[in-house]
């Protein structure tokens, strides 16, 4: 009976993760996250089943065997670990109830099958690394918000870069050795592999060095840094890692350029490096060797890698059964070579099934970060993504052979303590991204909303007002309100700009702000009841607003000699970061407007104004002027570089002779459609965001071309 | 109105890369998690028998012994080979009915696996029941049944095989012509599969004898005369029309150079054509052939018949050697188109090319294995003939049958003429390096030599000559076949 469980147990295991792979492919093509709570609360209930399943064939198989004091330890460790991801995911769920759940779903996932293998390898590693990932679930449960909030550490990127530049070479001079590699040391009697967390610094060192802009010397300068720390990485002889850093380089600047080329230039590269590896250290000959041919050193160098093949291979198709098979005959087999582990014992299509949801996770991820409008966010969001892809691929092919062994771990699903904190830290900073992307997604469809994404409950009320968002049906009621909203916002705009001439004080000009907010809000409304007019009305209404202010940034421009594209600034991916703050006091100011705000969001509003908006406005435009300057060698290079970017350029100087139309029609795009005010360059980028967020959904609402063409007409008869 | 198109067209190229860039990326990763799912499916379809068979993999096997009771080995006409039983106590043990005749086909599986047991191991150690079944079985907690093979060999063949041998040192291959299904394949000295465990180290120690090698496949051999099946082929290829022409007169020695050979026992054959000079075996003549041969040629054509390379069959086998290039010296050359100098074959691989001659032209691949089933009856595999190619036309395959069918006329092959069946091939006495001993004998032929049904290779060590030992064992074979 026991062993008709057992088995029966091996093809539950595969149709539960079978249904786990295939939901998880339909949530995939669920763009919105609403849409995939439905499927989210399936993937969690498919995790939990499997999970039980897995721990109840183990702890069969223990009693099949008559280990009576195995098979009591794993049903405690396997309660242990299944109310500590209930807990974590319900807290999760409670304080991020707008993270990316697929991710989510798909960690768990995988933690869970990790558990159960680890359980099955060894149960004294099993217990510690539940105490790591509980420790690392804790920390990781404040990353999303630090990351959503802090955006300070976009001018941390030499740091976080010299820190682990400077963690490595103290790895590397004081580092024990293990397996001819200087991996990892030993801090407070805890041996630290420091090379997996700096992975997550490195992709925030690189994206700050490329955010503003990917031109060829921004590259050269990544590339130039990047390679210290990967040589470091190379003479510690942690080849794998180096790897590793090495793709995530090359898929940021990828990211950053939006040209292929780099990707051909870094392979070219890898190949250099690896010919060159190949010659330089005997064991990378050694694995080579290895891959080519396992069996003829089979006692030897080959074992490793033939027993892993023996694993899957007696496997077959559907395993030995769990706690049935011999992974242990594997050496590393906890680390490297855990797919191999889950091959022989739940079969190979339970494997397959792995692979694909592994592959869902990634695309998962890459699909968030394609999304993130916030350049530095994208571009280490993709280094980080990658780093995820890259490892999996490298674990996965090198213990079936199809690439020569790297010693690289299964995120989530292998042992060791230092490989699982960063993988989930890793997992943490990407959820973070993707609360950026809800923010810009928010603030991209509800210009009208009286709501701050910089409130405390802030995800509470967006649900509401997402919510709200939903149940506004007709399409004209809905247009004029967007309308408002727009006018409001353009209104502000321009009061913001006097204002910060009449007063000294940030809050003065806010509220100044923010009272002719109200009013234009109040007109607006009148307004709506004659809907023929509206239309007219509101743009005369913003195309003199937007004309008085260009005025006054030309005039500003001017007088320092800069006859100045401050449009072109606005629509350069250069990215001037003035034009930035000012886009995001705007938002402040907008949030202000709606009356919406606590405590901590005016201190943080302070903070970000008292440092970033100085108070008059000549300051303001020396500060743009500076900032031009500054980045001036960069609009060089792109001008050489980029033909995109310097096409754009050389069209928006050519709307500039008729300065007041063109700067209408910028920020016609800019306000209407502003998904992102942190964006560098979005006010040129946003139709894109447009296209692929809301269009399918409400081209009705947002006839983004149209309407911005009709202003222009009106604009001309103006 | 110019400015709306050239807004739009601004708008398009100013569309944001990042998404174009994560679906790239996208696309890359999906190409490479789906190879390596590939790879490690098509690792999981092909490569299993190295998985199931490789001493290093013992401790997994063990298992794999515990969850599946191994599956039936069967002859071509349904008599069980080799089978699992239960003894008293309930453990598994290996039956093997015949003994020792099957002994190096079918192979056995205690002390590391042989043979059938081993290269059909994945397959006698998986079980291809339904999931239900299987269920079934464990409910009841009995262990699953593994697939059954069946075998293309004929008892009644192996038998005579077997016995014909005797106590002599060789081996006989039986195959079909038209399909190159292997009928018989003996190997002596043998072993008792049955007591294999008992016996392991008389029987893994024996290194006068070596009683595990399978001579059949796996026993190499300098072909002799037989190999001038190879030399007349290249000559009738490279004179289609004037084969009949040759002339030469024999004085028992031929001499190249500095370089010369001998006839067999010094026999002197006087003026030869082909047809003569092939039926009686004559060296000198073939030697002075061997000269005339245009090297590239035949390089070609040792080439085509899988010389130097491992044979296509699916069990072991050796690889057979040869020597033939345009840098050769004098003596190599002389000596390797009578099959001497360091020429080896296999048995097998004569009988191939055998068969190739009988069945005008096309080789065949050998095959031990019909079919798998799964002890439910489901086909599991199934096997069918496999043509290796034309390695000689049909013309010059003619040629070479009638030249056969003249060696057991009127030549070295007569102790088979006057059988109730007619019976072409050719003998070979194969000299070996160390003159003191009696050479290999050896007989490749097959019957009837009108419509050939049968290929048979017989090789005796140091029997004596071809003609006189290993005939005489070919045709107790064929009587069996033909009976």
């Amino acid at each position: 009976m026991v062993l008709f469980l057992i088995e029966t147990g091996k093809y539950i295991n595969i149709v539960l993760a079978g249904l786990y792979c295939l939901f998880s492919y339909i949530s995939l093509g669920r763009k919105d996250e609403d849409g995939r709570n439905g499927v989210f609360h399936i993937l969690e209930f498919i995790t939990l089943l499997l999970f039980i399943s897995g721990v109840t064939d183990l702890a069969l198989a223990y009693s099949y065997a008559g280990d009576e004091v195995a098979m009591r330890n794993v049903i405690l460790l396997g309660a242990a670990e299944a109310a500590g991801m209930f807990a974590f995911a319900r807290l999760m769920y409670h304080f991020y109830p707008e993270m990316n759940r697929l991710l989510f779903a798909d960690m768990e996932f995988m933690l869970c099958i990790g558990f159960v293998v680890l359980m099955r390898l060894n149960y004294r590693h099993a217990l510690r690394q539940y105490v790591i990932i509980a420790a690392g679930l804790v920390i990781s449960m404040f990353i999303p918000m630090l990351i959503h909030r802090l955006k300070l550490i976009k001018k941390m990127g030499w740091i976080c870069g010299a820190a682990g530049g400077a963690a490595l070479l103290i790895v590397y001079i004081h580092g024990s050795i293990t397996n001819g590699a200087k991996l990892s040391m030993k801090i407070f009697g805890l041996t630290f592999q420091p090379s997996e967390i700096i992975k997550i610094l490195f992709a925030f060192f690189i994206a700050g060095i490329l955010y503003k802009s990917a031109g060829f010397v921004k590259i050269a300068i990544a590339a130039a840094s990047a390679s210290v720390l990967i040589i470091i990485l190379t003479i510690s002889r942690d080849l794998g890692m180096a790897l590793i850093y090495s793709v995530m380089l090359i898929a940021m600047i990828y990211m950053a350029s939006g040209r292929i080329r780099y990707v051909f230039i870094g392979a070219g590269a890898g190949a250099a490096a690896a010919t060159a590896a190949y010659r330089l250290f005997s064991h990378v000959r050694v694995r080579f060797n290895v891959w080519r041919d396992p069996w003829t050193d089979i006692d030897n160098t080959g074992y490793q890698l033939t027993q892993s093949l023996f694993a899957i291979g007696t496997g077959n198709w559907f395993g030995l059964g769990i706690g049935r098979g011999k992974p242990t005959t594997i050496p590393d087999v906890e680390d490297d070579f855990i797919f191999s582990a889950i091959a022989e014992e739940s079969g190979l299509i339970f494997g397959i099934i792995l692979i694909l949801v592994c592959l869902n996770l990634l695309i998962a991820m890459l699909l968030m970060v394609g999304r993130v409008k916030d350049r530095f966010f994208r571009i280490a969001g993709m280094g980080m993504a990658v780093c995820y892809g890259i490892q999996t691929v490298l674990t996965i092919g090198g213990g079936t052979m199809l690439i020569p062994l790297t010693g690289v771990t299964l995120p989530l699903v292998s042992n060791g303590g230092s490989s699982a904190m960063a993988t989930l830290l890793l997992f943490a900073v990407l959820q973070g991204i993707s609360l950026i992307r809800m923010d810009e997604i928010y603030d991209g469809v509800s210009a009208e909303s009286e709501d701050t994404p910089l409130n405390n409950d802030k995800t509470e009320s967006k649900k509401e007002n997402k919510a709200a968002h939903k149940k506004e049906k007709p399409v004209k009621e809905k247009k004029n309100k967007k309308e408002q909203g727009d006018g409001r916002r353009r209104a502000g705009k321009n009061e913001i700009n006097e204002s910060a001439q009449r007063a000294s004080k940030n809050n003065d000009a806010k509220n100044i702000a923010a009272a002719g907010a109200l009013e234009v809000a109040a007109s607006a409304a009148e307004v709506t009841a004659a809907e023929e007019a509206v239309d007219e009305v509101m743009e005369e209404t913003m195309v003199e607003a937007m004309g008085t202010a260009t005025g006054a940034f030309a005039t500003s421009a001017d007088e320092t000699g800069f006859s100045g594209d401050i449009e072109s600034d606005a629509g350069d991916p250069v990215g001037d970061e003035e034009y930035d703050e000012e886009d995001f006091n705007e938002e402040d100011f907008d949030d202000e407007a709606a009356e919406y705000s606590d405590g901590e969001d005016e201190k943080y509003d302070e903070k970000d104004i008292d440092e970033e908006y100085d108070d008059d406005e000549e300051e303001y435009a020396e500060e743009d002027i500076d900032g031009e300057d500054s980045d001036d060698d960069d609009d060089e290079y792109f001008g050489d570089e980029d033909e995109e970017y310097d096409e754009e350029d050389i069209d928006d100087d050519e709307y500039s002779d008729d300065e007041d139309e063109e700067y209408a029609e910028e920020d016609i795009d800019n306000d209407e459609y502003s998904c992102d005010e942190d964006d560098e360059y979005d006010g040129e980028d946003l139709d894109s965001e447009d296209d692929i967020e809301y269009d399918e959904k409400s081209a009705t609402v947002f006839p983004d071309e149209d309407y911005a063409d009709e202003i222009i007409d009106d604009d001309k008869k103006f | 109105m110019g400015k709306d198109s050239k807004k739009k067209t601004n708008r398009e190229k100013k569309n944001d890369p990042g998404m174009a860039v994560a679906l790239t990326t996208v696309i890359l990763f999906s190409v490479t998690f789906i190879a390596m799912i590939i790879n490690v499916f098509l690792f999981q379809s092909k490569d299993r028998n190295v998985v199931y068979t490789n001493s290093y993999n013992h401790e997994r096997m063990d298992i794999i012994k515990n969850m599946i009771s191994r599956g039936t080995i069967y002859a071509a006409d349904g008599s069980v080979l080799a089978r699992s039983v239960e003894d008293d106590e309930g453990n598994e043990k290996r039956e093997y009915p015949y003994g020792e005749i099957f002994a190096h086909p079918v192979g056995f599986c205690q002390k590391g696996v042989m043979g059938l047991e081993r290269d059909m191991q994945p397959y006698l150690m998986s079980t291809g029941i339904g999931i239900p079944e299987q269920l079934g079985n464990a409910m009841d907690d009995k262990k699953n049944p593994g697939n059954d093979v069946y075998t293309t060999l004929e008892p009644k063949i192996q038998e005579a095989a077997f016995k014909s041998l005797g106590d002599k040192k060789g081996a006989i291959i039986v195959t079909e012509v038209k399909t190159g299904r292997i009928l018989a394949m003996a190997s002596t000295p043998c072993f008792d599969p049955n007591e294999i465990e008992e016996n392991w180290d008389a029987v893994s120690k024996d290194a006068e004898n070596s009683p595990l090698l399978n001579r059949a496949s796996q026993g190499l051999y300098p072909p002799g005369s037989t190999f001038k099946i190879l030399t007349a082929a290249e000559y009738i290829r490279e004179h289609p029309k004037d084969w009949e022409d040759y002339a030469f007169k024999c004085t028992g020695k031929f001499t190249y150079g500095d370089e010369s050979v001998n006839c067999f026992h010094g026999n002197i054959h006087g003026d030869v054509d082909l047809r003569t000079a092939f039926a009686k075996s004559c060296n000198s003549s073939f030697a002075n052939i061997g000269t005339e041969l245009d090297r590239k040629k035949f390089s070609k054509m040792l080439e085509d018949m899988n010389f130097n390379e491992k044979l296509p069959v699916e069990f072991e086998s050796s690889v057979s050697r040869i020597l033939w290039d345009e840098d050769m010296t004098d003596k190599e050359m002389l000596q390797t188109s009578i099959g001497q100098s360091i020429t080896m074959m296999s048995p097998l691989h004569l009988n191939m090319i055998t068969q190739a001659v009988a069945n005008d032209g096309e080789m065949l691949c050998p095959y031990l294995t019909e079919k798998v089933e799964a002890a439910n009856g489901q086909m599991i595999a199934s096997y069918k003939v496999t043509g290796l190619g034309n390695v000689m036309t049909k013309s010059e395959a003619e040629v070479l049958q009638d030249l056969m069918r003249e060696v057991v006329v009127s030549g070295t092959g007569d102790d088979l003429n006057g059988k109730p069946y007619t019976v072409a091939g050719k003998t070979g006495s194969a000299e070996i390096s160390d003159s003191s001993t009696l050479s290999h004998a050896w007989f490749t032929g097959y019957a009837p030599a009108e419509d050939p049904e049968v290929v048979i290779t017989v090789i005796i060590e140091k029997g004596g000559s071809g003609g006189a030992v290993a005939a005489p064992v070919a045709g107790e074979v064929l009587d069996a076949y033909f009976d």
